[in-house]
């Protein structure tokens, strides 16, 4: 099995303050890894510097290196919208950008492709919506303003308008945070059925969703790993004291 | 078992007695604008006319009508608006959406909040020695809507910036986050929904150097030209700056004129405010978000 992710002894500072500490493990590719851990442990830090969207007026340097399929993310030539595109990020609050629909959808590859036929702009709206499993509910109301969705369609949305840049790697940051629970089992059965053609990676709060969903859980502690195995055994037999302690909800 | 305690009614008589203080304090800021607009009307009204509006004075300026002063302040405004809203607008579209948040940033921050507050006879003194004088511009229209439009600047970038940070950042995070670069992401996510808080900034910048006086004493405003400027190089007349002649440093002008010249500007700037007004309302309606 190939590796989705790769990290180096890698460190991330934002000024002075160090978020990460010497991080260093696999993530295997075609899997769901769930990073769990409490809050300002570092994993939504991780997740954001795994497509270096964390970067902006902010004074941010790191130390080690990251490699997403073999390639260095941090090496100078790497393009960021390059890197964004293949690296998809789905955020806590479903943040559909103030457009309608099917603009929402194509927005991404409306900016990577010089020139794309519409119809070809029709075929990525109805293959992306299909795969989220909202065509038949949407393909009527595609004029509408994305804002008007339910929170949870909204963030279907928002993980629609990653598919027609092809990503590799999905980064899902809570994204369940804020959905009812009939809106976080259907985003969850989601996530697993697009496990079959992408890479996901999970922040959660939620230690019953990283068991529901992931294969492998990755438990982070003040910017270091504690622990990385198989979700069943990590849930059934920590290794560390501090992983028993968190799954068992004596902190955090 | 539901009556109010005394203390509960001694609470409510003092929330009476500060609503009815607010209210009158209100009133009285209202009240000014009031008297003004009714007090021009009545004392400028036996002059006002078309007539007024399209003719030139005559006399020494103690007859006739207002005519040139309306060209000239036309004149000046439109080309200070030229000059300082691409300007101003890109500045603040720098500062939010590139600059760094550091000491460099926050000087020039602080160096626009300062410009502002410099008072407008000081700019004028600046247009003085640096459009007149230094760029050899000669007191003409060009110099007094440069002067103008400096003096807009501020209001410009400060306003606009307020726009630009109104657009939820979230918006700009999903952008960027399927590869669109930052000028992709200007185009098509933050100068769409900014651009109804910017237009109205501008609007309203426009209305207030309609009414500027000090700015462009020196530096192109004559207080009376016997033409209309032919081109940017000439001086002009202004119907701030003619006010002020008419009112103080001509003699035998009957009392209707200042007045009426009066209200003719003020008219002038209200509508272009109720313009800004209007827009901001109208694409309220047509917000997405």
């Amino acid at each position: 099995m190939s590796f989705a992710v790769n990290t180096n002894n890698f460190s991330f500072y934002y000024g002075k303050f160090q978020a990460l500490k010497d991080l260093t493990f696999n993530i295997h590719a075609h899997n769901i890894t769930a990073l769990i851990g409490p809050s300002g442990c570092g994993k939504s830090t991780f997740l954001k510097c795994l497509n270096r969207i964390n970067e902006r007026g902010t004074d941010v340097s790191h130390n080690g290196s990251i490699q997403v399929f073999g390639h260095d993310i941090y090496h100078p030539t790497v393009a960021l919208p390059e890197l964004r595109k293949q690296v998809g990020m789905v955020f806590q609050k479903p943040n559909p950008m103030p457009l309608t629909i099917y603009e929402n959808v194509i927005f991404g590859a409306r900016t990577h492709l010089k020139k794309v036929k519409n119809s070809e702009l029709d075929e990525m709206v109805e293959s992306a919506l299909t795969r989220v499993g909202m065509w038949d509910d949407l393909k009527d109301k595609l004029g509408k303003p994305g804002i008007g969705l339910s929170l949870e369609k909204q963030q279907r949305l928002c993980i629609a308008r990653l598919l027609p840049l092809k990503p590799k790697l999905l980064l899902l940051d809570e994204p369940c945070s804020a959905l009812d629970p009939a809106g976080i089992e259907a985003i969850e059965t989601l996530i697993k059925n697009l496990k079959r053609d992408y890479s996901i990676i999970i922040v959660t709060h939620s230690m019953s969703q990283a068991k529901r969903v992931s294969d492998e859980t990755i438990f982070m502690y003040m910017g270091e790993l504690i622990e990385m195995s198989q979700t069943k055994t990590l849930f059934e037999t920590p290794k560390e004291a501090r992983t028993a302690d968190y799954i068992e909800g004596r902190f955090g | 078992m539901f009556k109010p305690s005394n203390h509960l009614l001694k609470k409510e008589i003092r929330e009476n007695n500060l609503r009815g203080a607010l209210s009158l304090m209100t009133f009285f800021l209202f009240l000014p604008a009031l008297i003004i607009m009714f007090w021009l009307f009545i004392k400028g009204f036996p002059v006002l006319s078309i007539d007024f509006l399209i003719q030139d004075p005559i006399r020494g300026m103690t007859a006739g009508g207002i005519f040139p002063t309306i060209v000239g302040t036309f004149w000046l405004v439109i080309i200070s608006v030229i000059v300082s809203c691409p300007l101003g607008v890109l500045a603040a579209l720098y500062l939010s959406e590139y600059a760094k948040d550091g000491k460099r940033t926050r000087i020039i921050r602080l160096a626009i909040l300062n410009l502002a507050g410099v008072p407008s006879i000081v700019h004028a003194l600046f247009g003085l020695g640096a459009f007149v004088l230094f760029l050899h511009m000669g007191t003409s229209i060009l110099a007094a809507s440069f002067t103008l439009a400096v003096m807009n600047l501020p209001v410009i970038i400060t306003s606009t910036l307020e726009s630009l940070k109104a657009v939820p950042h979230s918006f700009r995070e999903a952008s960027w986050n399927v590869g669109a670069s930052k000028l992709q992401t200007i185009r098509h996510i933050v100068l769409p929904n900014s651009f109804p808080g910017i237009l109205t900034g501008l609007v309203f910048a426009v209305g207030r150097s309609a009414g500027e006086t000090a700015a462009i004493l020196f530096t192109g405003v004559a207080f009376y030209l016997p033409f209309l400027p032919q081109s940017v190089f000439d001086q002009c007349m202004s119907l701030s700056m003619h006010l002020f002649t008419i009112s103080t440093q001509v003699v035998g002008v009957p009392e209707a004129y200042p007045y009426a010249t009066a209200l003719v500007l003020i008219l002038l700037i209200l509508s272009i405010n109720s313009i800004s007004v209007l827009m901001r309302s109208y694409f309220r309606t047509r917000r997405k978000w």
